[in-house]
């Protein structure tokens, strides 16, 4: 549009410039028919100065004459100035003129003589005077004829130029008219070349459009199509190209995204593979780390004291960041810590965690860091933490895969301990079933030998060697191995109890001082058969609440205990009190126990002694501890090897 | 008296003041037909010529211009109109005619061959080409 105003701006320009000269010509014309007009006045006032040169000698006054030839000399010299101003530019005319002034000055000047001598023309006598006269006034005419030729050569000049004029524009007469022609053909060429580029490059537009259609359906979705003109076509093409964009970058996000599912997938096997907490965390470091582009990571579960947080992996970071935060608090200010607690996952980009002073920076400079809870059944087990290099902001497909890998990560883990318990679970019924099958043959084989002894008397009729005190002693044996069936059948049951988190208690208000003497009493003839006898010494007694069955086959495990492993010598049994703890303490002589089985004892089927003549399920004090735990109570030993052991059985009032 | 062409009738004459002392034919018909305005030393050429009833002027134009009188007459008509020359001016008398050769530096005319010059004229030699 405004291409087309320019060009009609510049038609009408050269149309203007081409008559220009014609104005001008026209100008020039103006200009010289006023000579030709100035030029005309002046011949004709010296066409009357002649006349009145003429009848100079009829007229007797001269002064009358003279008036009207100055007046007329002046008229003419007049008009020839005024005709100077006129020619401006013509120099041969301003020549002229001129030249005709000088003549007319000429002729001024030789009118006076003529004028003065006619004042003294009655004085005139001589024939010669006359002809002086005469020859005075033909001077004077020569000048006239002078200034004449010069006004007349002027005429023809100005004619001249005039007809030079008019012929030019009689010549030039079409001119405009062609220069108009001229002008709309090539306005019509410019308007038809315009509307064809603008045809030809509205259809290779819709052709470039059509082309790019068609490789975007084969799948280029590089391609754009090429913009020829910001019209509308253009910009319908710039909305396809920017479609395009779109598509590719949809297409881009969605690959992504089928990538992160295949890898989740790939994750997800990996982690259906892992049988261990460990396999797990090596799946996450080696396969969805990596996979991530992370920088840092780390995995913290929450430990066996919930209160307690435990960082089980860690990378990126040094080992004294390791062994720093190894254990530490589950209230501890970290994001982590607070994901753990909240159960919801945080994002967060570096500027974001100042609050957090304790936190260890994993990187110089800006970066993200996501902490997602590893939640099971609404338990929350841990968390992972991933950070990247850079300060970004995740988008919503990363933070799904990060809660999708978070998800399968605790779902691997929770299977992984209850694999491991139920591992531990299959090697302690293997274990239990190896001891208690041996344990519960080795009281029926002497049982079996007294029956079948006694059998075998009956069958060959030799009731007389069945005297009583012989039946009596087989009896006491029998009841004996019996007695120890049965404990070993309450052990397990309690042990059944423990881990199926039954074992309930009883609680009834006794005097612990009562209670121990009477199972020191009880056992009297134990501890007499195994030559140890048991110093009590009770300094202060408590009456408290507590299981009164239960904490007296505390005591009488710790006593048999004592008389089984430390035989022949004395056993102490002291109890003592301390605030509203009441302290009892088993001390034997025995052989002690070292400081590595000193927790070992406490543990389900382990025993100290590897004596083989020292029986039992290797249950007993496993039970105790369960026992007062269970009264909010502790057991311990203290123990230096062959100078016997102090056993202390703490327990609350109530 | 200088020889000069048709010197049995009449004799060229000009200034006192004019250097030259004789003129080509040529040159001569062209200060008298207005073709050439000036003398080889620049001074404005002002031929004076005699009345059309002087015999002198019968053989200047018989013998030296070559044409009638209706001729030149016709031929003064034409330089006016696409000129602008004006015949010269035509003197009464041989002694009007040296007068005013006399008063004008570049004058020059002709007078019959008995007249007698006053100092302010010379003659000039026409020389026949």
């Amino acid at each position: 549009m405004l291409s087309i105003i320019v060009f009609i701006l510049l038609c009408f320009l050269t149309i203007y410039i081409s008559n220009y000269n014609q104005l001008q010509d026209i100008q020039t014309l103006n200009t010289a028919n006023l000579l030709l007009s100035l030029n005309t006045q002046a011949i004709e006032s010296l066409n009357s100065t002649e006349q009145n040169m003429n009848v100079i000698f009829v007229r007797k006054d001269v002064s009358e004459l003279r008036y009207r030839f100055e007046e007329n000399l002046k008229v003419t010299k007049r008009l020839l100035y005024d005709s100077i101003l006129q020619s401006k530019d013509d120099d041969i005319l301003t020549t002229h003129l001129n030249n005709a002034i000088l003549a007319l000055d000429d002729l001024e000047s030789n009118h006076e003589i003529i004028f003065r001598k006619l004042k003294n023309i009655h004085n005139i006598s001589s024939q010669s005077q006359i002809e002086e006269l005469n020859a005075d006034l033909l001077v004077a005419s020569q000048y006239l004829m002078d200034a004449k030729e010069i006004l007349r050569k002027i005429q023809i000049h100005i004619t001249k130029q005039n007809d030079d004029i008019f012929s030019y524009l009689y010549k030039n007469r079409y001119r405009p008219l062609i220069l108009a022609i001229s002008l709309f053909l090539l306005f019509l060429t410019f308007v038809l070349t315009i509307g064809w580029a603008m045809a030809r490059n509205a259809s290779r537009s819709i052709l470039n459009l059509l082309d790019a259609t068609e490789k975007v359906a084969q799948g280029n979705l590089n391609y754009q199509a090429p913009i020829i003109e910001k019209d509308e076509i253009g910009r319908v093409t710039n909305a396809f190209n920017r479609m395009i964009t779109s598509l590719r970058a949809n297409r881009t996000q969605l690959k992504l995204a089928i990538d992160r599912m295949t890898r989740l997938q790939t994750i997800t096997e990996s982690f259906s593979e892992a049988l261990t907490p460990d396999q797990v965390f090596d799946v996450v470091f080696a396969q969805a780390f990596e996979s991530m582009e992370a920088t840092t990571g780390s995995i913290v579960l929450v430990s066996e004291d919930p209160n307690f947080l435990e960082l089980k992996r860690l990378v990126g970071y040094s080992e004294e960041v390791f062994n720093k935060w190894k254990r530490f608090p589950t209230s501890s200010n970290i994001p982590v810590a607070e994901a753990i607690r909240t159960g919801e996952a945080k994002f967060l980009k570096s500027n974001m965690l100042e609050k957090y002073s304790d936190l260890e920076r994993p990187m110089e400079g800006p970066y993200a860091i996501a902490y997602i809870p590893l939640r099971v059944e609404g338990k929350s087990l841990g968390a992972l933490s991933f950070s990247f290099p850079t300060n970004k902001e995740f988008d919503q497909l990363e933070r799904d895969f990060m809660i999708s890998l978070a998800r399968q990560c605790a779902q691997a883990i929770h299977r992984s301990q209850l694999y491991d318990n139920a591992q531990k679970a299959i090697e302690v019924r293997d274990e239990f079933l190896s001891i208690a099958s041996h344990e519960l043959r080795t009281p029926l084989t002497p049982l079996k030998m007294q029956i079948q002894g006694m059998a075998r008397q009956l069958e060959n009729e030799n009731s007389a060697a069945l005297t009583p005190e012989r039946l009596f002693k087989m009896i006491e044996t029998s009841d004996r191995q019996i007695t120890r069936l049965s404990v070993l059948i309450d052990d397990l049951l309690d042990v059944t109890r423990i881990s199926a988190g039954k074992l309930s208690l009883n609680k009834e208000f006794f005097s612990m001082k009562e209670m121990i003497i009477d199972v020191v009493a009880q056992y009297s003839h134990q501890f007499k058969h195994s030559q140890s006898p048991v110093e009590i010494k009770i300094e202060d007694d408590m009456i408290g609440s507590w299981d009164k069955v239960r904490i007296e086959q505390v005591i009488i495990n710790l006593l048999t205990n004592a008389a089984k492993y430390a035989p022949k010598k004395p056993i102490i049994t002291t109890v003592t009190k301390s605030g509203s703890i009441i302290k009892i303490q088993v001390k034997d002589q025995g052989p002690g126990i070292s400081l590595d089985n000193q927790d070992r004892i406490f543990k389900r089927f382990e025993r100290v002694s590897d004596k083989q003549n020292i029986g039992g399920l290797g249950l007993g004090l496993y039970i105790c501890k369960q026992i007062v735990e269970a009264h909010h109570g502790r057991i311990y030993v203290q123990s230096v090897l062959g100078e016997g052991s102090t056993f202390t059985v703490e327990l609350p009032e109530k | 008296m200088p020889r000069s062409w048709g010197a049995d009738d009449i004799v060229f004459i000009v200034n006192q003041k004019n250097p030259l002392t004789k003129i080509g034919q040529k040159e001569l018909l062209g200060y008298f037909m207005k073709k050439d305005r000036t003398w080889p030393d620049g001074t404005a050429v002002r031929f004076f010529d005699h009345r059309d009833d002087n015999k002198s002027r019968d053989v200047f134009l018989k013998k030296f211009v070559g044409k009638t009188l209706r001729e030149v007459e016709l031929y003064w008509i034409g330089e006016k109109i696409y000129t602008g020359h004006i015949a010269p001016i035509q003197i009464t008398s041989d002694s009007m005619m040296a007068r005013m050769v006399g008063r004008f530096p570049g004058g020059v005319g002709y007078v019959s061959k008995k007249f007698r010059l006053p100092k302010d004229v010379k003659y000039i030699e026409v020389v026949k080409e």
